[in-house]
């Protein structure tokens, strides 16, 4: 990991130290398909792409994302959907563009675990699959200095994969807490900002909190990051033999 | 078969898609359209997916699904229920 020198100066004399968890709100914004430029699509086709990005932007909107911060460096993301009703089948498109699940768990420094309620398996991230580079370029979110820090994924997945991920993370080092709405947390201080191509997550509200949130119970079979990329394309494969029939 | 449902949900693929339905009225005080024809939302899901992965080749994988999930799940609450997933299991 490469880090600027004062990122590590602000880090280790920062003075702002919470002693209680966190309790984080995000808002997610969309920002569009990522269309190539040099194809141009004909009236229906737009139509049809306009659609998507109503229903990207629709199943975005609808998400809820909250952070908890836990003792010993552990976090809980939680995201649900405003618009499930009891009963009734949950899109998870909105988490899909947004590469979130259901629930993220910081359990330790290096490992994340992403559920999605209904599925049979938990998915396991390490942080040894991300390259850090911290810049000097910061802004400000909920008036906390933040610095920007691009990942290098060092997955052999394929490029449009790795195109879709976040490009830019905003890290508050004067938060001493680990986690953030992302599945590499593996920098130091509260993620309160992540980019991709096609969406943005911001925190809008920090409140500390008594309660230590309890973990959904890990009574699934864990597979790695790549296991959970390899049925993604068998499902997509499915579908895509159906098309040629 | 002769449904309505919300316009602003699959007017626009829907009317790409005539060949199959067609949106006779379209009430805009309610937002209701009147389709006539039967739409098969497997066909419309693959559409999508198939519009998305040629127009933005960088959506993932995930993505993709994700678009022919939702886009089929929410023409069967449409109240457009036919479906050849249904049909034929």
């Amino acid at each position: 990991m490469s880090k600027h020198p004062f990122v590590i100066i602000f880090f280790i004399f920062s003075t702002l130290s919470f002693s209680q968890n966190l309790r984080v709100d995000y808002n997610a914004e969309f920002y569009g398909l990522d269309i190539d430029k040099n194809l141009k699509p004909n009236k229906e086709q737009q139509a049809g792409l306009d659609q998507v990005e109503r229903m990207m932007r629709n199943a975005i909107n609808s998400q809820t994302i909250v952070l908890y911060t836990k003792p010993n460096n552990q976090f809980l993301l939680e995201v649900e959907d405003k618009m499930t009703v009891d009963g009734q089948m949950s899109s998870n498109l909105g988490r899909s563009v947004l590469k979130l699940h259901t629930y993220l768990y910081g359990l330790d420094e290096t490992t994340v675990l992403g559920y999605n309620v209904g599925e049979d398996f938990i998915v396991e991230y390490t942080n040894n699959v991300v390259e850090w580079t911290i810049t000097s370029e910061s802004k400000d979110i909920l008036g906390f200095k933040c610095f920007k820090a691009v990942p290098k994924y060092l997955q052999s997945y394929k490029q449009k994969e790795i195109s879709s991920y976040p490009n830019e993370v905003w890290f508050a080092p004067f938060i001493n807490k680990r986690g953030g709405p992302y599945k590499f947390t593996n920098l130091p201080g509260l993620i309160l900002g992540v980019t991709s191509s096609t969406a943005t997550i911001t925190a809008v509200k920090i409140t500390e909190i008594k309660e230590d949130k309890i973990v959904p119970k890990i009574d699934k079979q864990i597979i790695t990051e790549k296991q959970a990329y390899l049925n993604a394309k068998a499902v997509g494969a499915a579908i895509e033999s159906r098309m040629m029939k | 078969m002769n449904k309505f449902f919300k316009a602003s949900l699959l007017a626009n693929v829907f009317v790409g898609m005539s060949s199959f339905s067609t949106i006779t009225d379209i009430d805009r005080s309610t937002g209701l359209v009147k389709v006539e024809g039967d739409v098969n939302c497997e066909d419309l899901a693959s559409t999508l997916y198939n519009l998305v992965s040629v127009f933005a080749p960088h959506t993932s994988q995930a993505e993709l699904t994700g678009i022919w999930f939702d886009a089929y799940w929410t023409c069967l609450d449409s109240g457009l229920r036919y479906s050849e997933f249904e049909a034929n299991p």
